[in-house]
């Protein structure tokens, strides 16, 4: 099976352990994760806790 | 005039904290309540009450993590992490100054990273925020650490398409 993933900013840093834990999960599930092309930030808590300006 | 409670109210656009019947179901989740000078049950009180100058100027409202523990417990579905927003939000436009001002900074160090980068580089936001804020020293050690483990990159792949996401940020400014 095949999933669109969507891992955020802090998958390919910070919290690496979680993203390197879900592929390895998926992968002994037989899930095929395909990472969304050119994907951009969430915006977590910042966005909406106030504007930029 | 609108009173305080009617305000919040209407910029929270959902369910209104006459809702709240003090259950506080909200609170004993909350896992930021034991640093904040208010808890946010008794945020819900005191906005009922009319306290507009200590909610507003009170560090709660930075305090708040938005991980929406409150909402996802609250029998009655009062929507707190989106009260919380709305407080910032308000807090900000009526020109009260933010009790937790590193929190501003650290905000603003995020979201400049976003319209830079289209995503976060978390070490480059570190030293946004670092620069802003004049707090230079702390956690540099663990810093250190999650560099060593692989977790901060000096460079890390970007957003392409920077149209679009400038795009979000002048639609919702």
């Amino acid at each position: 099976m095949k999933l669109s993933y969507y891992p955020g900013c802090s998958l390919h840093g910070t919290a690496r352990e979680y993203g390197e834990s879900v592929t390895a999960v998926s992968a002994a599930l037989g899930i095929e994760l395909n990472e969304i092309k050119d994907w951009s930030c969430c915006g977590a808590t910042a966005a909406h806790s106030l504007a930029l300006n | 005039m609108n009173s305080f409670l009617a305000e919040v109210n209407e910029k929270i656009n959902g369910v209104p904290l006459q809702r709240c019947y003090h259950c506080r179901k909200c609170t004993a989740g909350c896992p930021m309540a034991n640093v904040m000078e208010y808890n946010p049950n008794r945020v819900i009180k005191m906005i009922q009450n009319g306290m507009k100058d200590e909610v507003l100027n009170s560090s709660t409202i930075w305090m708040c993590a938005s991980c929406e523990t409150c909402i996802t417990r609250c029998p009655n579905e009062v929507d707190i992490a989106r009260m919380m927003d709305a407080l910032r939000e308000m807090a900000l436009e009526q020109g009260y100054a933010a009790k937790e001002k590193n929190i501003l900074k650290l905000h603003k160090s995020f979201l400049h990273n976003i319209w830079v980068n289209g995503r976060i580089n978390e070490g480059m936001m570190m030293v946004e925020y670092k620069l802003w804020s004049g707090d230079l020293f702390s956690d540099v050690i663990s810093g250190m650490g999650m560099f060593m483990k692989g977790k901060i990159h000096p460079i890390s792949p970007r957003t392409k398409d920077m149209a679009a996401v400038r795009k979000i940020f002048s639609e919702t400014k």
